[in-house]
């Protein structure tokens, strides 16, 4: 293999389904199978994807390590790239160079109850930690998991939602803005949802992401129940190029969302340069 | 080492025999302009002023391939594409004439980023790895100058591998300097400098031309500290970046400035992957696809240009405690010398350290 | 120089502070970095305009910094030809009257600092004294003095409004034009080339461009700014490669959208860092609408440029019937 950090490995997408109108899934096998097998992440990372042609732009892999048949992405259209890979079906080659970044500090959290609050595609990076801690379900505690999204037709992996609410060994409480005649759910916002679940931050890790708006609120909702900066987890978004720390564009005062993030602790944030 | 003379009527001679073998980028006037021109038969090098891009170019290219691909059809079936990519053929080796030693301080700052910080990027080392610079010492400062508040100066030998020191003795030329042992081996074909020139340098060197310094380097250990103070103080950056036009003059001249931006340039069923230089003072640098921006104004990007030099790159690599910090930034001056509004960093730096230190 | 130059500054700094309760900022020029470098300054306070100079350094057009000012009320100081970039403005629409106090200053011309440096090296320059028909350099190796008409802008030299058109506040005795009618001299003499030499001129010249921008950026009415073609992916106009193809391409574009709305202020010829003289694309453009529509830009805040409208029958443009 080569050591050029800017080269990607082949790869091909061997599924792909719609989440919701613009949110398309990808699952993506590397075209070395013994790259494949080799192939180790950690929940968090993400990997650029490339359409050569049309460019690179940056993904978590939504899929556990626990999980190793494909790599699995969602992808919202919103550029250049996105609508590109859209148009892209099973069997379509494209470029992965991953994995990037750094990853959620799942050893510290183990004892511990999680909380996770998505919105929208922000379930996407929690989704892959969801997975990792119910295929290690022993070693955390009680999971909850607040995820909300505009519309019913906005939530991603919906078959999985009530599949996970039906396991019994987790709680998933969904909320949307605007309801139609079909839901069943809570309405409203997830910060509110977490002020009226009344969440204990007793021995327990938020991990939080979605639009930057309800992170901030979602933050002060957390702050609000008592839970300490170190307890809140969030990821980062920002825009990307190389993905290794060189480009220089992901900066947030001197760390780089690429390699020293997507995710941080609320106390890391704090640390930084306020430039959000 | 021995000391060589390189005489003025020798240059474009010895120059043609470099370019015989390396890539040879010699500077040459041009209007106002002083610029890099791969050597050509006929070309006058021009030493006597700066060149106004500084020598990165060199080492970190406008533009560069990352990689090229094609797709072909599966001849079997043809609803199906398969994509071959190959990566870019090694770099010449390259010799770089008539930097100055702010420009070759520069290479240590760029190799801080692609050498250094984490990743090694293969593109620049193999550059990096083949590349000489014969750098011209400088003879005065400039009034965009302070080389000598970075922790350089007019005859800095940091990143050169031969330096020269132009003298008035045996007819007018250099005193050629070998640094490194490559160096010496681009000299071993020039004779060694009379004692007359050796003593015309030295004397120089013991004493300057007055008007040469423009006065001492005020100390910026304090200078990242100062930043972060006022970093949230937008009234302070809307002032100093009121006038700023947003272009990539500053960061493109920049020996030191080494963002980039990578894109695919597609043309039928082939294309590359280009990398190219790109500027944190363009808005479209941190633009997300939902159009949100964390450097909307050009007081956001200004202040992230001066942090990353003053601050950020300081706390990177930061130096024993006492010592002045490396910036990122080697003083030359071209990004107050070519902005069209005269934006002068030393004065964003100094204001930070006045009322960094009051606030 | 005319001889209210001293007094003429301390007048202008007394009708900004008279201003400064009206205004949210006045922008002019201070003194820069060195003795032939001017640079924009914001004044918000008395101490700000005492600092404000008027002289032949203060060569920005100050027009371009009113970009994305919108709503806010702001005094300018402006020079003749900076004044006709506020007329081209507000003959778009782009800009409101009612915004503006305008500080307007008679000019003597400002200089060239491209032309100086080919004739002396003036990057440790610690003295510039400028007087009627001279220019003196005090350079490290001693006094260096040249014909002022020399170092001149070009487009001083050929200046037939001096005098600010448009002004709240106009400081200073009005200068007669040192121009007269533009002759577009320099375009005639450019074009007797053949079309091969043109081309390898071009060629050696655009090879310099570092794709900065700075033409673009500095140009008062450029007012795409970031959403410029030059840097769109959809439509993929222009590659991000610098090739000589894709400067050139730019420049054309740059001509071309200026074509009818360029008042010749120079900025994107004085803002290139690499010496390159686009504004003979933007001449060559201005001269073909002078001949075909006895347009010049920025002079009569009425009239409409002659690209944003059309007439039935145009004088100079040959209706040759319905061909179809
Ligand atoms: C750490 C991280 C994880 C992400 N994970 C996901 C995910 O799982 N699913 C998903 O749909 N999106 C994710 N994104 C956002 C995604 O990268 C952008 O939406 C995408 O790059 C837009 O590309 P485009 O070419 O379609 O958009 P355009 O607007 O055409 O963007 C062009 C270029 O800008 C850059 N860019 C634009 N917007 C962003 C952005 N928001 N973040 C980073 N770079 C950007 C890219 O480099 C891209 O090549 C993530 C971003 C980051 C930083
Ligand atoms: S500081 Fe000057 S050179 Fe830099 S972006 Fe602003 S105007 Fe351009
Ligand atoms: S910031 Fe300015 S002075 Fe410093 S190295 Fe870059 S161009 Fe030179
Ligand atoms: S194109 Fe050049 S000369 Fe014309 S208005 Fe713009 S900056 Fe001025
Ligand atoms: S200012 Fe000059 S160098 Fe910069 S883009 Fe324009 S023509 Fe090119
Ligand atoms: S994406 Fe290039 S430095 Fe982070």
């Amino acid at each position: 293999m080569s050591l050029n950090p800017y080269l990607p490995s082949l790869a091909t997408i061997i599924e792909t389904f719609d989440e919701t109108p613009d949110v398309k899934t990808f699952r993506v096998v590397l075209k070395d199978e013994a790259a494949m097998r080799a192939f180790r992440f950690e929940p968090g990372q993400v990997a650029q994807l490339s359409v050569f042609g049309t460019g690179e732009s940056t993904f978590v892999i939504c899929s556990p390590p626990t999980r190793m048949d494909f790599l699995q992405f969602s992808v919202m259209r919103v550029g250049e790239l996105t609508h590109r890979l859209h148009t892209l079906k099973e069997g379509d080659p494209i470029g992965l160079r991953g994995p990037l970044g750094n990853h959620f500090d799942y050893e510290s959290m183990k004892g511990k109850d999680i909380v996770f609050i998505g919105g929208g595609l922000g379930l996407a990076p929690l989704r892959t930690l969801l997975l990792f801690m119910l295929d290690n379900r022993a070693d955390y505690g009680n999971i909850t998991l607040i995820y909300g999204g505009r519309t019913p037709e906005h939530l991603c992996f919906k078959g999985e939602l009530a599949e996970w609410a039906a396991r019994g060994d987790m709680r998933v409480e969904l909320t949307v803005d605007n309801p139609d005649k079909s839901w069943s759910h809570r309405v409203g916002v997830v910060p509110a949802v977490l002020t009226d679940l009344a969440v204990s931050p007793e021995n327990a890790v938020a991990v939080t992401c979605g639009p930057p708006i309800m992170i901030r609120f979602t933050i002060q909702a957390l702050e609000k129940l008592g839970f300490t900066d170190e307890q809140i987890v969030t990821t980062l978004e920002r825009r990307m190029k190389c993905g290794v720390g060189l480009c220089g564009r992901c900066n947030i005062g001197g760390k780089f969302v690429c390699v020293d993030g997507p995710v941080f602790t609320q106390a890391q944030l704090k640390e930084l340069p306020q430039e959000f | 080492m021995v000391a060589r003379f390189l005489a003025n009527s020798a240059l474009a001679d010895t120059a043609a025999a470099w370019a015989r073998d390396f890539r040879l980028l010699a500077p040459v006037r041009e209007g106002q302009a002083v610029v890099y021109r791969a050597w050509a038969k006929d070309m006058h090098p021009f030493l006597g002023r700066p060149p106004t891009c500084s020598a990165k170019e060199a080492l970190l290219p406008q533009t560069e391939n990352l990689l090229t691909y094609t797709y072909r059809k599966d001849q079997a079936d043809l609803t199906r594409t398969e994509v071959f990519v190959a990566e870019p053929l090694p770099p010449e080796p390259t010799l770089l004439l008539g930097a100055r030693p702010c420009d070759a301080r520069g290479r240590k700052l760029l190799d801080r980023v692609f050498l250094e910080r984490g990743v090694e990027d293969p593109l620049y080392a193999a550059k990096r790895r083949n590349t000489l610079f014969v750098t011209v010492a400088c003879e005065r400062m400039e009034n965009t100058c302070f080389c000598h508040w970075t922790g350089g100066g007019p005859t800095s030998e940091e990143g050169s591998d031969v330096l020269l020191f132009a003298v008035g003795a045996d007819g007018g030329g250099y005193v050629a300097k070998a640094l490194t042992p490559e160096g010496e081996r681009l000299l071993d074909k020039l004779p060694e400098a009379s004692r007359a020139a050796q003593e015309e340098l030295a004397a120089k060197l013991a004493s300057p031309p007055s008007q040469a310094v423009p006065g001492p380097a005020p100390d910026l250990s304090a200078a990242p500290e100062r930043f972060l103070k006022l970093f949230g103080n937008m009234d302070f950056w809307m002032d100093e970046s009121a006038r700023c036009l947003s272009c990539g003059v500053c960061t493109y001249l920049c020996p030191a400035c080494s963002c980039f931006n990578i894109t695919d340039e597609n043309s039928g069923m082939k294309g590359k992957r280009l990398r190219t230089w790109d500027t944190c003072m363009s808005a479209l640098y941190t633009l997300e696809g939902s159009g949100h921006n964390p450097r909307v104004s050009r007081a956001h990007r200004l202040r992230n240009r001066v942090g990353h030099k003053f601050c950020y790159h300081p706390q990177e690599f930061p130096k024993d405690a006492g010592a002045q910090p490396e910036f990122s930034c080697t003083g030359c001056g071209r990004c107050i010398k070519s902005c069209p509004v005269s934006v002068d960093i030393r004065r964003v730096v100094l204001d930070l350290m006045e009322k960094g230190d009051a606030s | 120089m005319a001889a209210d130059a001293d007094d003429r500054v301390l007048q202008l700094r007394a009708a900004v502070k008279a201003e400064l309760a009206n205004v949210d900022f006045v922008l002019g020029y201070a003194k820069g970095f060195d003795p032939l470098h001017a640079t924009p300054v914001t004044v918000r306070t008395e101490a700000d305009a005492d600092r404000l100079i008027f002289d032949a350094t203060c060569v920005q057009n100050l027009a371009t910094s009113l970009y994305g000012l919108n709503g806010k009320r702001i005094g300018l100081v402006v020079k003749g030809c900076d004044s006709r970039s506020l007329i081209q403005l507000m003959q778009e629409k782009l800009l409101e009257r009612s915004q503006l106090v305008i500080f307007g200053l008679p000019c003597d011309g400002v200089l060239d600092l491209a032309k100086i440096r080919v004739k002396a090296d003036i990057a440790a320059i610690h003295g510039a004294e400028i007087s009627g028909d001279e220019v003196r350099l005090l350079l490290p190796e001693g006094t260096k003095t040249l014909p002022r008409r020399d170092v001149l802008a070009d487009k001083c030299l050929r200046c037939r409004y001096p005098n600010p058109l448009v002004a709240d506040h106009l400081i200073g005795q009005e200068r007669t034009p040192q121009g007269a009618e533009d002759t577009y001299a320099d375009l005639d003499g450019f074009e007797k080339l053949s079309p091969q030499e043109r081309f390898d001129f071009w060629k050696r010249q655009m090879s310099r461009c570092i794709r900065c921008y700075a033409c673009r950026n500095a140009c008062p009415l450029c007012v795409c700014k970031h959403v410029c073609l030059a840097d769109s992916r959809d439509p993929h106009w222009l590659s991000a490669e610098a090739t000589l193809q894709e400067k050139w391409l730019f420049q054309v574009m740059h001509a071309l959208h200026l074509a009818g709305r360029c008042t010749e202020c120079g900025e994107c010829q004085r803002s290139c860092p690499m010496g390159i003289p686009i504004l003979l694309l933007k001449r060559k453009m201005n001269r073909e609408l002078k001949e075909v529509f006895n347009y010049e830009a920025g002079v009569d805040p009425e009239a409409v440029p002659p690209l944003h409208t059309f007439l039935m029958e145009e004088d100079k443009i040959k209706d040759r019937g319905q061909l179809w």
